[in-house]
């Protein structure tokens, strides 16, 4: 009986913790849109090199930069630089001024020396730069920066400001590889950092609750848990997730390759859902999950048991890990944006590896916090692995909800009455009456929101949050309709010179057009089709358009050339082009929308 | 753990819970205060003929107005700009009305106005203006920033960036 008590609490206290936890997050995910700082959004250093001056901006994520409001002046007599040179950049539609060319991530500017002081060592430049951010879409006053650059002065009396000694040219270089050296390692450290931080915001998101109960039920398989064993097994679980992320960052660096296909395929998600189940039916105590035992003997040392289960422990890790990229894969792309643009696989893994980390810190430190959390051994361990095993399930229903096609309510209802039913009985011996109705009270609870899931899901309804919602919008369309059977007109293009064809034409007769990314294997897109563009107010509002769908599908050289044409990642993405065949680059989105934010897009595309 | 301890770790969850979701759930942003911007001599240029002149936002207030600051250099800026002037023209004729503050001077932002079609009063801060964003809480001078003034000048609501035509609607079906 003090088990039972004891272990209420504990159980009572942490969630709460955690849940406390996840409401800050939430506040400081809101406060997400703060900007930052004009120096931290637009950093700059300048330095000479050889015969130039270079300018380098270091642009946050987000933000960006104008070619035309970069300028340099001297501020030190003496000193005189030619125009600016730019690298190429990213051509953005303006209203006002046709193309603008902007700079994201990093702008590299350089300008030839005219003349340097004939004496001093330094001099104070002014350099301007004015940029925005996308995403809110508010943009920075102009910025005026001072620096100051050293130089090496002419070693000897004789030798002119341009004609550098072949000496302090050598110094020079080596001065600038450093210099350039020092400014890669700080940028590439900062997307580092800053994917650590979107990785822990995730972990506060649904994308990661499928873990808890898959890490909690591997800590429990354990024959004596301790708090350091368990904290080393979360270890083994987190690394299990960072290496497969940092093979799909090499992957994604290297060649942009279509990674959502693999994170988002049924075959992955099937073979998940079916290792999970048989992980929940080992801990229901139908059997043990161990390594085959020839390669036990061939693994273990002194403690076989523990040494297997870390294996284990990194193999679920790196499975399931699998499934979590495919509810972030929006964010995920932004977190490794900076990798693909470079197209640098170090970076690409080092991203993802931080990102990885980043959503398993508050695993790990779960981990350490089990083994103060579960009970021991005995009777009450038991019903604690049962439980798990129930929220095993609910962790593969979840992944399961991921394809469209699975009526997932079905299998809520029913773990959740099968939850409700065993809650009851475990109920029965129970001495103390306060315990007793308590789980009473939760099973009946358990049972309701069971039965209210299979009356949800006799309406086609997916939510579990929400069971009835079906039901409600289900009366709705019996009166009103709401949606619709008929598909939008779509027109399916797999190459660029069917696209071209079909703007050129749009063109021609002054039709807005929207381009629509998509593949059989995004269940995004699908769920797209499905949902918003069966709402009856979505043709009305697209009834003019001209639609086309890039269907990338089978990932090939012409599917490749249509993703750089339209300069997408990858589906989903939907792009709103002008009547006049510009793009409103603002407006173009990935990942799902609902019918509310398609109709407020295509309210600001209209022409 | 003595019981005791358990029962006041549990109390200290609850309340960090409670506080959590308060905290979470009551944030809202403090409104600005205007007067700074109300009673500011800004500069006015007509439009056709370029006589300029001084002019307050106190003294062009509707029943419903709409202060945004812009400059040309803000493409967000000028990609809401037409959705204010249709909206102005829609309107104007219920007690609402836009006043544009352009963070430049008037020679560099007529042009953008009259390819716009602008025809909402445009006051001018080109020096004064980064000041007045300051004062009106917007310390890092960020564009586009607009207030949404009562017939008083108290700010009603505020926009860091774009406006979108729906807020536009929910503010005239509640202050009009």
């Amino acid at each position: 009986m003090t088990l039972t008590f004891k272990h209420l609490i504990r159980m009572a206290t942490f969630s709460l913790v955690l849940m406390s936890l996840t409401a800050q997050a939430q506040f400081w995910g809101n406060k997400k849109t703060e900007l930052l700082p004009e120096t931290e959004a637009f950093a700059m250093t300048a330095f000479i090199d050889g015969d130039q001056l270079r300018i380098q901006w270091s642009i946050a994520q987000d933000y960006y930069m104008y070619r035309d409001q970069f300028a340099v002046s001297s501020k030190t007599p003496g000193a005189e630089f030619g125009e600016l040179v730019f690298p190429q950049g990213v051509v953005e539609q303006d209203p006002e001024f046709g193309e603008v060319v902007v700079y994201f991530f990093n702008a590299d500017l350089t300008a030839p020396i005219k003349s340097l002081p004939s004496s001093g060592n330094q001099i104070e430049l002014e350099v301007l730069g004015q940029g925005c951010n996308k995403p809110v879409g508010v943009c920075y006053p102009p910025q005026t920066r001072l620096i100051t650059v050293d130089f090496v002065p002419p070693t000897t009396a004789g030798a002119s400001p341009t004609a550098t000694p072949g000496t302090s040219q050598n110094q020079q270089q080596a001065g600038f590889s450093a210099a350039s050296t020092t400014d890669l390692d700080n940028s590439f450290w900062s997307y580092v950092v800053a994917a650590f931080f979107i990785g822990i915001l995730l972990s506060f998101t649904p994308c990661v609750l499928p873990m808890i109960p898959i890490l909690l039920a591997i800590i429990a398989g354990q024959h004596k848990p301790s708090k350091l064993s368990s904290g080393l097994l979360a270890c083994c679980y987190v690394a299990g997730h960072v290496v497969v992320y940092a093979i799909a960052g090499w992957v994604l660096g290297k060649g942009g390759g279509q990674l959502q296909a693999y994170f988002q395929s049924p075959y992955v998600i099937g073979f998940v859902c079916s290792i999970l189940v048989v992980l929940a039916i080992s801990l229901f105590g139908a059997f043990k999950i161990q390594l085959p035992s020839s390669l036990q003997t061939k693994l273990s040392g002194a403690k076989p048991n523990s040494r297997s289960l870390s294996i284990t422990a990194f193999v679920l890790g790196a499975i399931s890990s699998l499934v979590v990229g495919a509810c972030v894969s929006p964010l995920l792309i932004i977190a490794i944006g900076a990798a693909i643009t470079l197209g640098d696989p170090v970076l690409g893994s080092a991203v993802m590896s931080a990102l990885a980390l980043g959503m398993g810190t508050l695993l790990i430190g779960l981990g350490f916090g089990a083994g103060w959390l579960l009970p021991k051994a005995g009777s009450w361990m038991n019903h604690v692995q049962v439980i798990l095993g129930f929220l095993v399930l609910g962790a593969a229903i979840f992944i399961a909800g991921f394809i469209d096609l699975v009526p997932v309510l079905y299998f809520w209802s029913a773990l959740l009455i099968w939850q409700g039913f065993y809650f009851w009985s475990l109920s029965t011996p129970m001495s103390s009456d306060v315990i007793k109705t308590l789980f009473r009270a939760v099973s009946v609870v358990m049972i309701i929101w069971g039965a209210a899931a299979l009356v949800g899901a006799q309406f086609g309804g997916k939510d579990i949050t929400q069971p009835l919602d079906s039901v409600r919008i289900g009366s709705i369309n019996s009166a009103g309709g709401a949606t619709i059977d008929k598909k939008l007109p779509f027109n399916r293009v797999t190459t660029v010179a069917e696209a071209t064809q079909l703007l050129e034409a749009a063109k021609a007769s002054k039709q807005p057009v929207l381009v629509d990314f998509y593949a059989d294997w995004c269940l995004d897109c699908k769920r797209m089709q499905r949902t918003t563009f069966t709402e009856q107010s979505v043709h009305i509002a697209l009834d003019n358009w001209l639609l086309i769908e890039a269907d990338v599908t089978t990932t090939n050289d012409d599917s490749e050339a249509l993703k750089k044409f339209f300069d997408v990642f990858g589906p989903p993405a939907t792009l709103f082009i002008k009547a006049n065949g510009d793009e409103h680059q603002n407006l173009r989105q990935y990942g799902y929308m609902n019918k509310d934010d398609f109709l407020t897009i295509v309210d600001q595309a209209k022409p | 753990m003595t019981n005791q301890n358990k029962v006041l770790l549990l109390s200290i969850a609850i309340v960090a819970f409670v506080v959590g979701i308060a905290v979470n759930t009551s944030r809202t942003e403090p409104l600005s205060e205007a007067s700074a911007l109300l009673s500011a001599q800004l500069e006015t240029s007509d439009p056709i003929t370029g006589t300029v002149g001084t002019d307050s936002v106190q003294n062009q207030l509707a029943e419903l107005t709409l202060v945004n600051f812009w400059a040309t250099w803000c493409t967000p800026c000028r990609e809401e700009m037409p959705l204010f002037e249709a909206m102005y023209r829609l309107h104007q004729k219920d007690g609402f009305t836009i006043i544009g503050v352009a963070i430049d001077n008037p020679s560099t932002s007529q042009p953008f106005l009259d390819s716009m079609d602008i025809s909402y009063p445009i006051l001018y801060a080109e020096n004064t203006g980064m000041q007045l964003l300051e004062e009106t809480g917007n310390g890092q001078g960020l564009l586009p920033y607009s207030l949404l003034l009562d017939k008083n000048g108290n700010v009603l609501d505020q926009v860091l960036g774009k406006v979108d035509e729906a807020r536009i609607q929910a503010w005239l079906s509640e202050h009009l």
